[in-house]
C-alpha cells in the first residue's frame, strides 16, 4: 500500500518537474498536477474510484507531456495508480467497518458537480477576471503572460472612445437597437396577437414565422445577400421591375445597413413573437371574454387587455433584444465579409478586428479589444438594471 | 348569466366553421399570408437556383430549367468547394458536444437541485449569470490559453469549447425537470440498497428524457449554427464549421463564380436543421417557450 | 465468456500497438502498452471490476486525444482496434458476472 501509494504519487510529480525544466510550464502540465493531487487523495482516504481518477489522469499525461523521458515516467505513474487501486480495493473489503453510510452520497455529489463547477471556473470566472484585467493594461500580443503587461490605467478606453471606427460602431449599435427593435417587437407582437385571436393553423403558421431562427444564419444571411438584394436576378429588383420602376442597387453603401437590418429583423421575429404568444396565454380566457359581453371589439380589448398584462414579458424581450444587439457580429460579417465597411461596423466587429487584424500593417491591440468587450458588457448591465426598475413586474398575480 | 353564455357558445365554435368570425380575422390572415409566402418564395427561388447553370440564374430565368435539372451544383459544392469536410466537422462538433454536455450538465443539475451542501446557491446563480455572458467576454483570454496548446489536436480545442459553452444553458434547464420529480423514486431506490449514483444513473435519468431530447436539440442547433467563436478558434479550412465553411465559399464566389454550386452549398448547410425542424418544431418551441425564458 | 474477453481485448491491444508502429508515434506505442497491461491484469484478476473500468477508460481516452493526428484511414482503423478492446473488456466483465468465483480470488 504504502510502496505504490508513495510511487503513484511521486512518479507523476518527476514527470511534472522534469517537463516544466525542460519544456517550461504550459496547460499540457495540468494532467500531471491532477495525478498528483488524486494519487494523495486516494492515498488518504483509501478510496478506489480516486485511484481510479488518478490513473486516468496519469493516462492523459501520457498525451499531453511531449517529451520521451516525462512522457514514460507518465505511464509508469498510471501503472503505479493502476496497483494502488486494486490496494485501496482491498483494504476497502478488509475493513467495511469503515464505510461511512453518507460517504457514497458524499462522493456522488462531488463527482457530480466537479466538472461543472470546473468548466464555470475554467470558461467563464477566469476569462471574465482576464478580459477585465487586459482592458487596463498593454500588451505586446494577446497570448502575452501576464509578466509582460504593463498598466496603461484608463488609456485603453479612451483611445477606442478616440477612435473614429469604434463611435461609428456604437452610433450603428444604437441604430440597430432603436429602429431595429421597434420594428421587430412590433411585428412579433402582431404576429402574437394574430396568432392567438383563434386563427386556424395555428401552429402551422408559428412554426413557419419561427424557422429563420432555427436554420444557420449564415445561410440565412447567404439566401439574402445573392438572392434577394441581387441587382441583377434579385427578388426585390424584379418586383420593381414589374412596376416599372428603376432597380436599386440595395447593397450600395448608403443602402446597406439597411438591407442588414432588414434581413436581421426577417429573422429575428419569430422568436420574440414566441415569448410574446406565451405571454398572452397567460393571461385568463375570462377576461376577454368578460370584454367581450360587455361590448369591446377586438381592437378595444388588444389594447385595454393585451399590451398592459404583457408588460412583464415585453421587458423579458427588451432584455434579449438589448443582449441580442450588443453582441451583433454574424450579419455584420456576412454583409461586409472581407473588409470591415464603415456602414455596418459593430462594435464587436471592433473587437474582432482589433484583436486579430486581418491586415498586415494593423497592430493588434488586445487591451483595446478588452474594453470593448467590457463596455459592451456594461451596457448589458445598465439596460437590465434600468429595465428591472422602470418595469415592475406588477402581472404576476393574475 | 355570463357562465350560461360560455357553456353554450363553446362547443358551437368547434363544430362548424363559423364565417363571420373567420371574416373579422381576415387583416390576419392576409398579413401572416404575405409574411409566409415572401419566406416559402425566396427558399423555393434558392432550391430551384441550386438546380441552375450560372447563366439561368443572371438571367433570371431559374424555373425554366431550359438546360434540364443540374444535380452536378451539388457534387461540385460538396466536393470541389469542401462542403463535405465542413459538413463533416460540424457532425462531430454537433454530436461530440451534445453527448458530453449532457454527460457533464446532467449530474450537475440533478445534485443541485436535490441535494443542499455548501456552495449550492452560489453555483446555480453563477450558473445563470454564465448563461448571459456574452461571448466577446471571454473570447480573448480562451484564446491566450488555447494558443500554447497549439500542437494539440485542433478539433478537439473547438470541441471542448463547444462543449463548455452549452453547459451552463442546459445545466439550468434540465434543473427544472429535475426539481419536477418525486422524491419517493430514490426512497424506493435506497430501500432496494442502490447506490446515489446507480440511482441517479438507472432511474432519475431516464426518467428526464423528454427534457434530454429538448436540451439536446437546442445544443445540437446551437453548435450546428455557432459562427463568432468558430470564426476566432475553427477558421482554418481543415476544421472549419459549416458557417465559417460558407462564408469561405461565398468569399471565393468572386474568382470561380459558380452561383449554381454556391446555391447547392447553402442548401446543403441549411437543410440538416431544415429538417429537424420540420419534424420537431413543436418539441422546439415548447422548449422556447418553457424552459428558455425564465429571466 | 472471460477467455474470449481477454483474447478479443488482447488482440485489440496488440492491434492498436502495431498501429502505432505505422508510421512509429511514439505516445501511441506507450498508450498501446498501456492497454495490453491493463488487459493482461484483468486476466489476472478477473473478479476485480474496477479495472476493467479503467480499461474501458482507458481505450476510450486514447482515441479522443489521438485521433486527429491521423490520416482518415488510420483514424478508422484506430477506432475499430479500440473499440474492440472495450469489447473485450465487456465480454470479461459479463463472463466473470456469470462465474462469480470464476478468478477463485473472492471464493
Amino acid at each position: 500500500m504504502i510502496v505504490t501509494g508513495v510511487l503513484s504519487i511521486i512518479l507523476p510529480a518527476l514527470a511534472l518537474i522534469l517537463q516544466c525544466v525542460f519544456a517550461g510550464f504550459s496547460i499540457l502540465c495540468i494532467p500531471s498536477i491532477a495525478a498528483v493531487i488524486f494519487a494523495a487523495l486516494a492515498f488518504w482516504k483509501k478510496g478506489p474510484v480516486l485511484a481510479m481518477v488518478t490513473v486516468f489522469a496519469a493516462f492523459i499525461q501520457v498525451c499531453t507531456l511531449n517529451i520521451q523521458l516525462t512522457a514514460i515516467l507518465g505511464l509508469l505513474s498510471a501503472a503505479a495508480a493502476v496497483f494502488l487501486m486494486i490496494e485501496c480495493e482491498k483494504f476497502r473489503e478488509a475493513h467495511p467497518e469503515l464505510a461511512d453510510p453518507k460517504a457514497a452520497t458524499k462522493q456522488m455529489i462531488i463527482g457530480f458537480i466537479l466538472p461543472c463547477a470546473i468548466t464555470l471556473l475554467v470558461m467563464y470566472a477566469y476569462p471574465v477576471v482576464r478580459t477585465f484585467l487586459m482592458s487596463f493594461f498593454d500588451m505586446p500580443n494577446i497570448t502575452a503572460p501576464i509578466s509582460e503587461w504593463t498598466f496603461a490605467g484608463l488609456g485603453k478606453y479612451s483611445k477606442i472612445f478616440a477612435s473614429q471606427s469604434f463611435i461609428r460602431s456604437i452610433q450603428n449599435m444604437l441604430m440597430i437597437w432603436i429602429f431595429g427593435g421597434v420594428l421587430t417587437l412590433a411585428l412579433a407582437l402582431l404576429f402574437a396577437v394574430i396568432l392567438t385571436s383563434g386563427i386556424r393553423f395555428k401552429k402551422f403558421f408559428r412554426a413557419a414565422i419561427y424557422m429563420p431562427n432555427v436554420i444557420s444564419a449564415v445561410a440565412l444571411a447567404t439566401m439574402w445577400i445573392q438572392y434577394i438584394f441581387n441587382q441583377q436576378y434579385g427578388m426585390l429588383n424584379s418586383i420593381i421591375k414589374f412596376f416599372n420602376g428603376t432597380p436599386i442597387n440595395w447593397l450600395a453603401t448608403d443602402m446597406k445597413f439597411w438591407a442588414m437590418l432588414g434581413s436581421f429583423i426577417f429573422g429575428a421575429v419569430g422568436y420574440y413573437m414566441l415569448i410574446f404568444i406565451s405571454g398572452i396565454e397567460k393571461i385568463p380566457a375570462d377576461l376577454y371574454e368578460a370584454a367581450t359581453i360587455d361590448g369591446a371589439n377586438k381592437a378595444q380589448q388588444a389594447f385595454k387587455i393585451t399590451f398592459p398584462l404583457l408588460k412583464g414579458v415585453t421587458k423579458t424581450n427588451l432584455t434579449f433584444w438589448t443582449i441580442n444587439t450588443a453582441t451583433f457580429y454574424l450579419w455584420s460579417k456576412m454583409f461586409s465579409p472581407v473588409d470591415t465597411e464603415a456602414s455596418v461596423i459593430v462594435p464587436v466587429m471592433y473587437l474582432y478586428d482589433t484583436a486579430f487584424p486581418s491586415k498586415g500593417n494593423i497592430q493588434a491591440d488586445a487591451g483595446a479589444a478588452a474594453a470593448v468587450g467590457i463596455v459592451l458588457a456594461v451596457i448589458i448591465l445598465a439596460v437590465y438594471l434600468i429595465m428591472n426598475k422602470v418595469i415592475k413586474d406588477d402581472d404576476i398575480e393574475l | 348569466m355570463a357562465l350560461f353564455h360560455k357553456k353554450e357558445k363553446v362547443p358551437a365554435v368547434h363544430q362548424k366553421i363559423n364565417w363571420r368570425k373567420e371574416a373579422t380575422l381576415l387583416p390576419g390572415y392576409i398579413i401572416i399570408f404575405i409574411w409566409l409566402i415572401f419566406t416559402a418564395a425566396f427558399l423555393i427561388w434558392i432550391l430551384a437556383a441550386s438546380f441552375s447553370t450560372t447563366p439561368e440564374i443572371m438571367q433570371g430565368k431559374v424555373f425554366q430549367f431550359e438546360t434540364g435539372v443540374h444535380f452536378e451544383n451539388y457534387a461540385v459544392a460538396w466536393s470541389q468547394q469542401n462542403v463535405a469536410r465542413y459538413f463533416g466537422n460540424s457532425l462531430l462538433y454537433s454530436i461530440a458536444g451534445c453527448f458530453f454536455t449532457i454527460l457533464i450538465s446532467a449530474p450537475a443539475s440533478y445534485v443541485l437541485s436535490r441535494y443542499k451542501f455548501v456552495c449550492n446557491k452560489i453555483i446555480k446563480n453563477s450558473l445563470i449569470i454564465a448563461m448571459s455572458v456574452p461571448a466577446v467576454m471571454i473570447v480573448l483570454p480562451i484564446y491566450a490559453i488555447t494558443a500554447s496548446w497549439r500542437n494539440a489536436p485542433d478539433r478537439l480545442i473547438f470541441t471542448v469549447l463547444m462543449i463548455f459553452f452549452r453547459v451552463p444553458y442546459t445545466t439550468v434547464f434540465l434543473l427544472n425537470f429535475f426539481q419536477t420529480l418525486s422524491r419517493s423514486y430514490e426512497e424506493a431506490a435506497a430501500i432496494d440498497g442502490c447506490s446515489p449514483a446507480g440511482t441517479f444513473w438507472r432511474i432519475m435519468f431516464p426518467l428526464v428524457q423528454p427534457a434530454l431530447v429538448t436540451v439536446t436539440i437546442f445544443n445540437f442547433l446551437g453548435i450546428w449554427n455557432e459562427f463568432f467563436m468558430a470564426l476566432i478558434f475553427a477558421s482554418s479550412q481543415k476544421i472549419a464549421p459549416v458557417g465559417v465553411g460558407l462564408l469561405q465559399i461565398v468569399n471565393s464566389m468572386k474568382y470561380t463564380g459558380q452561383y449554381g454550386a454556391l446555391f447547392a452549398a447553402v442548401i446543403i448547410v441549411f437543410l440538416p436543421t431544415f429538417l429537424l425542424y420540420i419534424f420537431l418544431s413543436e418539441k422546439i418551441i415548447a422548449g422556447v417557450t418553457g424552459g428558455g425564458v425564465k429571466g | 465468456m472471460g477467455i474470449a474477453g481477454f483474447i478479443t481485448a488482447l488482440a485489440g491491444s496488440v492491434l492498436s500497438l502495431i498501429l502505432s508502429f505505422i508510421p512509429v508515434q511514439f505516445t501511441n506505442i506507450l498508450l498501446a502498452l498501456f492497454l495490453v497491461f491493463l488487459t493482461i491484469m484483468c486476466r489476472m484478476m478477473p473478479s476485480r471490476t474496477s479495472l476493467k473500468g479503467c480499461l474501458i477508460g482507458c481505450a476510450i481516452l486514447t482515441f479522443l486525444f489521438r485521433f486527429t493526428h491521423m490520416t482518415v484511414v488510420g483514424m478508422i482503423l484506430y477506432f475499430i482496434t479500440l473499440a474492440i478492446v472495450v469489447a473485450g473488456a465487456v465480454l470479461m466483465h459479463i463472463g466473470n458476472e456469470s462465474h462469480p468465483t470464476y478468478g477463485g480470488e473472492k471464493a
